[in-house]
């Protein structure tokens, strides 16, 4: 056995003895739940204490498992190993799965199957659905044939028929995406942008929101002259453009700084869960006090 | 075909909806479009669960090194995706369901003929849109007629008067509501339901219901509707229970279908239950009445025997929550409230009426009448009802109805108590307060004497819904919503999908910050600028940034962190994202263009198949 391989088997005994310890006498990770009429709720130490509820085996087994696939992916920070594979693998599988029952069921059944069989699928899927034909119900065959045409990928023969949903997908999302665009970015934006350079309130000047209406128009100004590609920067064009890059490196900046603190706040709420939730080492609710 | 077609879709799609956002004659064509995007955008997802297996099952089959991942993914993935489509367990969705009614299959066309309503009127005539699908099958004109098939629903008056907006209309439809109901012994009992091609029939059908409704019809299919049902319903759940509330006597309004015996403690129900019904039987804990002061004590004494002493600071927690229900000047005023006149809505026929009397201005209700005010002795009842235990809630109510007391006054009372605390949700909530006190280490006799009535009343309730299940057969079992608490799917997304995902996003944490040490040198303006920004951003969202600068002077506080932040956030950043904005809004629009002109061809692939 190699050292480093010792090494990690000592860790993980010893990690496994003190879990198993903490679990017999404290209960880590158990997760109580108050049930009532075929719906459960999680318990908090009232009703613990009351006796009204009971350990959830599902839920406790849950916990424990999210915080093993938890460390499994922080594993990855020490170097690629079969524990991070082993996660990886449940992610990509569990994920295709879930966006797949999600889009057939919000999608699939009401729109397109509950408008062809609509007696059918209200019978099993959606019994507010009405039974009757829709007004060119018979419209829907058209997606439904796209879609099987989509899915003749899958076939091993005949690739290019899945072209023809693809034109339909490429050529809608176009469409949406060019009114979409020139609506809410382009006209919005030039229409925010819009604004008074002198600013007056009160009958006094506002030499502050003055100076920063200057700095956004000429701001917009210079980074749209960096954007124009079609002249060379040299020159008065080519200090405006430096102007330009100025500004947006400030907001690369400013987005990066958002970035980071995005996901050291998703990296905080991991470790909430792996030490208030899973070891029960920390507290900051108050959901254990008296337990 | 393999491309020119292609092109001719992207063509047309695009350019209809373009045409849709500028032609409002063309509009429901683009959200016919974006709605076919949609199914096909999900069909795309199983597209990819479909090539997902497909690469999966090859890795596996060639054995190729790491198989055994490609094992794991597989298994996941059917796992979840059977338990998604199965609605494992989920259970069935409790808003489609009829609690409190027995079903039995009944097409439209055996419904009996002489329960046909025909009233004279003419259905309008609209373009485009046809009668409201719920009344659909039931309705149609003939001869000069309105004829329904059926008894009509609370759901279809309203979709049949939302159909036009003219009083004549209205007033057609007001007719045939009060035409087309079953007989007056069987009104809020029958009922017919179209969409769901059943007859249905609400509690226990007896007899001479039964002999009514027989008699309708000689139809094979009526008949064994009508025996299906009355065989169905007179079905006794009977449950064992473990603890009944002190002094419990079933509800007056339920008396003849809910039974309790003492030995075995057992609580049978006939027929299906009503979810008013469960509601009449769970709420049979009287509402706490204010605790006078020598209650106050004698509750801290008692407390105060089972274990250690409440200190001064738990006793003030203890009284002010055993101060803190109603009184009765409260009820009073919510009472007086109730009995305020409304003004009352006209019918379409009587607004109908005053038109066709030439009336030009017409009033959409009656004059309100006389505010009800509670009287001295009623209010005199409202006091002696909260100072003693002995009074009931029913007994109250005789009083108050032996003068004038509205519905109004009387569902406002119902909704005042309901909304007032048990004996159990006090003893709860005292002890949640208590442990919220540092150093709070009450015994288990305090812990059990403060919750005894919580655990019993739950006990009750958790009885009660067992009873509720046990006596509804489910008519639509597959209707719950995939995603129930509790049930495999929902375990799967908890407990692997989301944990999984979220670190993933945060481990990024580590690999942002490594290579911003790696690539940010200030060796330039532009990088310094970047670089200064980042820093301060991320200064200006910490605790510790803000600390940091707390110390600069007002008159400087421009120059805080946090200050430094919002400007750079306001200005800068709002113009360089306008700007980036823009661009990339003419960028995605040429883009666009190009696709659809057919200019840019690249998504149908090589010419090679």
């Amino acid at each position: 056995m190699k050292r480093e391989t010792l090494i990690w088997l000592i860790v993980l005994v010893i990690a496994g003895i003190y879990l198993s310890y903490r679990f017999a006498t404290v209960g880590i990770g158990s997760v109580y739940v108050q049930e009532l009429g075929g719906e459960q709720a999680e318990a908090g130490v009232a009703e613990i204490a009351a006796g009204t509820a009971t350990l959830s085996v599902s839920r406790t087994f849950g916990v424990w498992a999210a915080a093993i696939f938890t460390l499994c992916i922080f594993s990855f920070l020490y170097r690629d190993n079969p524990l991070y594979k082993f996660a990886e693998s449940v992610v990509v599988g569990v994920s295709a799965a879930y966006w797949m029952v999600v889009q057939f069921w919000g999608v699939i059944i009401p729109n397109l199957l509950g408008k062809l069989w609509p007696a059918w699928i209200q019978s099993w899927a959606m019994p507010g659905l009405s039974p009757l034909y829709g007004a060119y119900w018979y419209m829907n065959l058209i997606p439904l044939a796209l879609g099987v045409m989509l899915l003749w990928r899958l076939a091993p023969k005949g690739a290019w028929i899945a072209r023809w949903p693809l034109a339909f997908i490429v050529g809608t999302t176009a469409g949406i995406r060019m009114v979409g665009f020139i609506e809410a970015d382009f006209l919005s934006q030039i229409a925010n942008s819009i604004v008074p350079l002198v600013v007056a309130t009160d009958g006094s000047i506002d030499v502050w929101a003055c100076i920063r209406n200057w700095i956004m128009i000429l701001g917009i100004m210079a980074c749209l002259v960096y954007f124009f590609f079609s002249i060379e920067h040299k020159g008065v064009v080519g200090h405006v453009s430096r102007v330009g890059i100025w500004v947006l490196m400030i907001t690369f900046g400013a987005s990066f700084g958002y970035t980071v603190m995005g996901r050291i706040a998703l990296l905080a709420i991991r470790f909430e869960f792996l030490f208030d939730d899973w070891l029960w080492l920390i507290d900051p609710l108050q959901k254990r006090v008296g337990l | 075909m393999k491309r020119t077609v292609p092109l001719l879709i992207t063509t047309i799609s695009g350019f209809l909806l373009i045409a849709a956002a500028f032609i409002p004659a063309t509009e429901s064509w683009g959200e016919v479009v974006t709605v076919w995007f949609d199914i096909l955008a999900a069909i795309a997802f199983i597209l990819g669960g479909g090539n997902l297996m497909k690469v999966n099952l090859k890795k596996i089959s060639d054995r190729v090194p790491g198989w055994g991942y490609a094992a794991v993914t597989l298994i996941a993935f059917l796992l979840t995706l059977a338990a998604g489509l199965g609605k494992i367990g989920s259970p069935p969705a409790s808003d489609q369901e009829f609690y409190g009614e027995t079903f039995a299959s009944l097409p439209a066309a055996a419904f009996p003929e002489s329960q046909v309503t025909r009233i004279a009127g003419e259905i309008p005539e609209k373009e485009e849109a046809q009668l409201p699908d719920s009344v659909r099958r039931q309705m149609s004109q003939e001869q000069g007629e309105i004829v329904f098939r059926g008894w009509i629903l609370p759901n279809q008056i309203e979709d049949l008067k939302s159909f036009k907006q003219t009083l004549e209309w209205q007033c057609t439809v007001e007719n045939l509501a009060e035409a087309a109901q079953p007989p007056e012994s069987l009104r809020g009992k029958a009922f017919y339901y179209s969409d769901h091609s059943a007859l249905s029939f609400r509690g226990v059908m007896d007899e001479a219901s039964r002999t009514e409704l027989a008699a309708m019809s000689d139809d094979t299919r009526w008949q064994q509707a009508v025996d299906s049902i009355y065989e169905a319903s007179q079905k006794t759940t009977t449950i064992d229970v473990d603890a009944v509330p002190t002094g419990f006597a079933v509800p007056a309004s339920l008396a003849d279908v809910v039974s309790y015996s003492v030995s075995p403690q057992q609580l049978s129900m006939a027929g299906p239950m009503s979810r008013s019904q469960r509601d009449a039987l769970i709420n049979v804990f009287p509402p706490l009445r204010p605790a006078s002061e020598a209650e106050i004590q004698q509750f801290i004494d008692e407390l105060n025997g089972l274990g250690e002493p409440l200190t001064e600071e738990q006793q003030q927690v203890v009284e002010r929550n055993l101060r803190g229900g109603w009184t009765a000047e409260e009820l009073i005023t919510v009472l007086d409230g109730a009995g305020q006149a409304q003004p009352v809505a006209k019918t379409a026929c009587e607004m109908l009426a005053e038109k066709e009397q030439g009336v030009t201005e017409i009033d959409p209700f009656h004059p309100p009448g006389d505010d009800v005010e509670l009287t001295n002795s009623q209010q005199a009842a409202i006091g002696q009802f909260a100072n003693d235990e002995s009074i009931t809630v029913a007994d109250l109510v005789d009083q108050l109805q032996a003068e004038t007391f509205t519905g109004a006054q009387a569902g406002a009372m119902a909704a005042f108590f309901a909304a007032s605390p048990t004996a159990g949700g006090r003893g709860k909530t005292i002890f949640q307060d208590l442990l919220k006190l540092p150093g709070t280490n009450l015994s288990t006799g305090q812990r059990d004497w403060l919750l005894a009535d919580f655990r019993s009343e739950f006990e009750w309730k958790k009885s009660v819904y067992q009873l509720f299940t046990a006596a509804h057969t489910p008519k639509y079992t597959w209707s719950g919503p995939y995603q129930s608490g509790g049930n495999l799917f929902w375990w799967l997304y908890e407990y692997a999908f989301k944990p999984l995902t979220a670190t993933m996003f945060a481990m990024l944490a580590f690999y942002v910050a490594s290579a911003a040490f790696r690539a940010f040198r200030a060796k330039n303006l532009e990088a310094i600028l970047l670089l200064g920004t980042a820093f301060i951003i991320l200064l200006g969202r910490t605790y510790i940034g803000v600390a940091m600068t707390a110390w600069i002077p007002d008159a400087l506080k421009a120059f805080r962190i946090d200050e430094l932040t919002i400007y750079i956030m306001s200005i800068f950043v709002t113009t360089g994202n306008r700007a980036i904005m823009i661009g990339v809004a003419l960028g995605i629009a040429s883009v666009s263009l190009k696709v659809l002109l057919g200019i840019d061809r690249s998504y149908l692939g090589s010419r090679e198949d």
